[in-house]
């Protein structure tokens, strides 16, 4: 029997129903055991995403500390991590649940038909969600949207699915997840469920080694496929250059001044008043929200100095502006915790050099577990909120 | 166990309520073809293509091929779809050279040459190992 001929042999003339599909992969055994993987993978990305949120749009009962000075840079490496390692679980989720697409018949009743609608709600954010986040850490934006706004809102739809999925599910997961494996499968030497689950790890750990290194130093040689090898002038990576915020000409001005305003009046500081004032040395990350991260040293202004110059009370926070005209980052609140943090420094300096204008020359913010975003470059205005 | 669905359905239905609450809905279209569009793409094109891929596999692969094929499979298509962000030119541009500044298609050929290199291994390693087990009148091996 020619290839051809076994397959139209299968191939039945109507649409597939469920019990068209008789691979032993197809099992709510191995269904829950990468659906338990991918539900963990998803959790990690909604809280560190919402942590991220947080930290930059800080509701009034939210604060977040200074230390440990990695700390974000572990829960955001961890967010885009999750993510990226949720690709292949997702995947592998879906063909083991495949079939069930094709149950028959479609629709038994208004709840079923609402579980079913459910199903696809889930599947439809979880791609959302994967899809943005990857393209966003390449900076692709193929789409009409505000990347922030539609990844943070699908992400309720999406946990909120993964909920209402495993409640509905929860009997099915519990037997399943107390069953063996494997131990209905015929022993016949073809690929069961151990294989699959094992290939799936396999794969989520492959996702890992390829990405993870723009977030974990040693592994960098390893991360073909990150978006961000780790160098850029003066080893450190940049999110926006001079260029693109338009500050290549104003930044090197020599008539840059700081303005610092507080309850002592405001003042201006020139470039060089700002390098007589105590230099101070700090090792700390840079850590993007789009999850790569680099460590420099760091030397400058101490934030504390600079507040008690400009006269402010020791649980100010201070409003942090940049000399570029527009643009989303272009001013900061930096929180009083960070600014009375000792490491917390107006950066003039950086791996032994004056700073790279991409860097933010002539003074930029770097203080200690904080978004990117938030270390605003070309400092300009400092101002001390009462 | 009823009291736990309750409580998980509840609190479900509460997050995707705020979620749609919270979409930026006047980019529907866009929304629609990122989320249903790359389910509908999933179901009505990838998954079927997959079923036949491992339908054929099955029957044109010696057996002590198919365990290792199949685990290169599922690793080659993660790095597929990680490859695909950032192997066009999207997000690349002159103004800023440190993003997508690694070679990948190369990144990619070598993932995916260690990866087949392994799945060869494994196979001879498996058809080696196999050979005195067969002669002993042995199935296959515990995997």
């Amino acid at each position: 029997m020619t290839l051809t001929e076994r397959i139209s042999g299968r191939v039945p003339g109507r649409p597939p129903h469920e019990e068209d599909f008789p691979g032993r992969l197809h099992s709510p055994r191995l269904a829950a055991r990468i659906g338990l993987w991918l539900g963990i993978a998803f959790g990690v990305a909604f809280v560190t995403g919402l942590l991220s949120h947080a930290i930059q749009h800080p509701p009034w009962w939210f604060s977040w500390p200074s230390r440990p000075v990695s700390l974000y840079r572990i829960t955001q490496g961890l967010h885009v991590i999750a993510g990226t390692m949720a690709v292949p679980l997702l995947l592998a989720k879906l063909h083991v649940v495949y079939p069930r697409l094709f149950s028959w018949p479609p629709v038994r009743s208004p709840v079923h038909a609402l579980e079913r609608l459910s199903v696809l709600g889930l599947v439809a954010s979880a791609f959302f969600e994967l899809a943005t986040g990857l393209l966003n850490i390449a900076q692709v934006y193929p789409w009409g949207f505000f990347f922030p706004s539609a990844h943070f809102a699908v992400a309720f739809v999406a946990i909120g699915s993964i909920l209402v999925h495993v409640a509905v599910k929860l009997p099915v997961i519990r037997q399943a997840l107390g069953e063996p494996l494997a131990a209905d499968e015929p022993d016949d030497g073809r690929p069961g469920r151990r294989a699959f689950l094992a290939g799936t790890g396999v794969a989520a750990l492959a996702a890992f080694l390829v990405t993870a290194g723009q977030t974990i130093t040693p592994l960098r040689r390893l991360a073909v496929l990150s978006p961000r090898s780790g160098e850029g002038p003066q080893g450190l990576p940049i999110n926006k250059s001079a260029a693109e915020a338009g500050v290549t000409q104003t930044a090197r001005d020599p008539a840059y001044r700081l303005v610092l305003v507080g309850p002592s009046g405001q003042r201006e500081l020139s470039l060089a008043d700002l390098q007589e004032l105590p230099q101070h040395e700090a090792d700390l990350p840079i850590a993007c929200v789009e999850g790569w991260s680099a460590s420099a040293r760091w030397s400058g202004v101490r934030m504390a100095d600079l507040a008690a110059l400009a006269g402010a009370p020791a649980d100010a926070d201070l409003a942090v502006e940049s000399i570029q005209r527009g643009g989303l980052y272009r001013a900061s609140t930096l929180p009083a915790a960070h600014v009375r943090d000792p490491l917390t420094l107006l950066a003039l300096r950086v791996n032994g050099a004056e700073l790279d204008v991409d860097h933010g020359y002539p003074a930029r913010v770097i203080a200690p577990s904080r978004a990117g975003v938030l270390q605003t470059k070309w400092v300009g205005r400092i101002e001390v909120l009462t | 166990m009823r009291a736990a669905r309750l409580a998980l359905g509840t609190v479900g239905v509460a997050g995707i309520v705020l979620g749609l609450l919270l979409l930026p809905w006047s980019a529907w279209p866009s929304l629609g073809v990122w989320s249903v569009g790359l389910a509908l793409l999933h179901d009505g094109l990838w998954a079927p293509l997959v079923v036949a891929v491992g339908w054929l596999a099955a029957r044109l692969l010696p057996a002590p091929a198919r365990t290792p094929v199949l685990i290169g499979a599922l690793v080659s298509v993660a790095l597929v779809a990680l490859a695909l962000p950032v192997l066009g030119s999207g997000g690349r541009r002159p103004t800023n050279p440190t993003v997508l500044d690694r070679n990948y298609g190369l990144g990619l050929a070598v993932a995916l040459g260690v990866t087949w290199g392994l799945v060869a291994a494994a196979v001879l390693v498996g058809a080696t190992r196999r050979r005195p087990l067969a002669s002993r009148g042995g199935g296959p091996p515990p995997r």
